[in-house]
């Protein structure tokens, strides 16, 4: 199974953060576009897809908390499966994965806390709410997902 | 009871981990404010500095004085630096200083190779760290001038940050 791309809003429901790994689903459509040789490319710049994630996780949010008790967490289409999670704090992270992917809530929960709050937050360098640019957060989130244990 | 231990027991782990979090958040939010619209003006990034560094002087007189509550006069200069990186810097930072060098005529180099509040510095471009780290070591500079001179000592110091999280910091003894 793959990780695809993980997005991280902020409570002003801005994307302050985007990764891509292992984009095979995306080669096809960008095969005119210069990438660079690295699997992996960060795209902070792509803010549509960022905005129509959002939507659609704000409404499954919202319709999820009228149906029951318990908050939205992932859902699976045959292509993908996005997982959400929602930190009592404010930022959200959400992560696109393959479709054969078991339950994420643990790792998103400790990407919150072990890379997230580590890096972004006790960094006194960086302002808060603000786009996530540097370097360490980067290296840390991108060593943990590659060593997930189901990370191709 | 040496004042180490008096923070041990009195504490829980919890307890110490929400006061050592606040404490390295005040510092933070602390120096921002001091920078606060001083960026483009080179003697207000000075006098930010030089603020901080009187803040962290007072800190360090009050910091010294309890800790030295039990002990005996130093005998020289030697003791007294010995003292600022065993006893004062232990129960700051929950460890040591790593490195200490001494040319033997009143300059004194302190390297802490994993420096508390340098630990979770980033910027966006790796190399620019250690600049954007150096005010954030006005405060503990001034820690140090501090608890020399509830000790009687007069000096200065300056930091050197030659890559996160290594800070180095130079005592001059006048």
């Amino acid at each position: 199974m793959t990780v695809h791309s993980i997005h991280i809003f902020n409570k002003k429901c801005e994307c302050i953060y985007f990764t891509e790994w292992n984009n095979a689903k995306a080669d096809a459509s960008k095969k005119d576009k210069l990438e660079p040789a690295a699997e992996e490319r960060e795209v902070d710049g792509d803010p549509e897809t960022a905005k129509l994630v959002y939507g659609v996780v704000f409404s499954l949010r919202n319709m999820a908390s009228k149906l029951s008790n318990q908050g939205f967490s992932s859902y699976k289409t045959g292509t993908y499966k996005l997982h959400y999670f929602e930190s009592p704090a404010g930022p959200k992270l959400v992560l696109i994965t393959d479709p054969n992917a078991p339950n994420m809530a643990d790792t998103l929960q400790s990407i919150y806390a072990n890379v997230y709050v580590e890096f972004v937050v006790k960094n006194a360098l960086v302002k808060p709410n603000t786009p996530i640019h540097n370097q360490l957060f980067r290296t840390t989130l991108d060593k943990y997902v590659r060593n997930l244990p189901n990370f191709e | 009871m040496n004042f180490a231990k008096q923070i041990a027991m009195a504490e829980t782990a919890q307890q110490r981990f929400v006061c050592d979090s606040a404490m390295d958040f005040l510092l933070m939010e602390t120096v921002s404010l001091m920078q606060e619209g001083f960026d483009s003006i080179e003697e207000e990034r000075d006098a930010a500095y030089l603020r901080m560094e009187q803040l962290g002087h007072r800190v360090g007189m009050g910091l010294a004085e309890r800790a030295t509550r039990d002990r005996p006069r130093f005998a020289d200069n030697l003791e007294i630096v010995k003292f600022i990186c065993k006893d004062f810097w232990l129960p700051l930072f929950n460890k040591q200083i790593d490195n200490l060098k001494t040319n033997h005529r009143g300059v004194y180099v302190l390297t802490d190779s994993s420096f508390k509040w340098f630990s979770r510095m980033s910027a966006d471009v790796a190399a620019e760290t250690p600049q954007l780290a150096l005010v954030h070591s006005a405060f503990p500079c001034g820690l140090i001038r501090g608890a020399l001179s509830s000790l009687g000592v007069s000096s200065s110091v300056v930091a050197e940050v030659a890559a996160v999280p290594q800070c180095t910091f130079q005592i001059k003894f006048r």
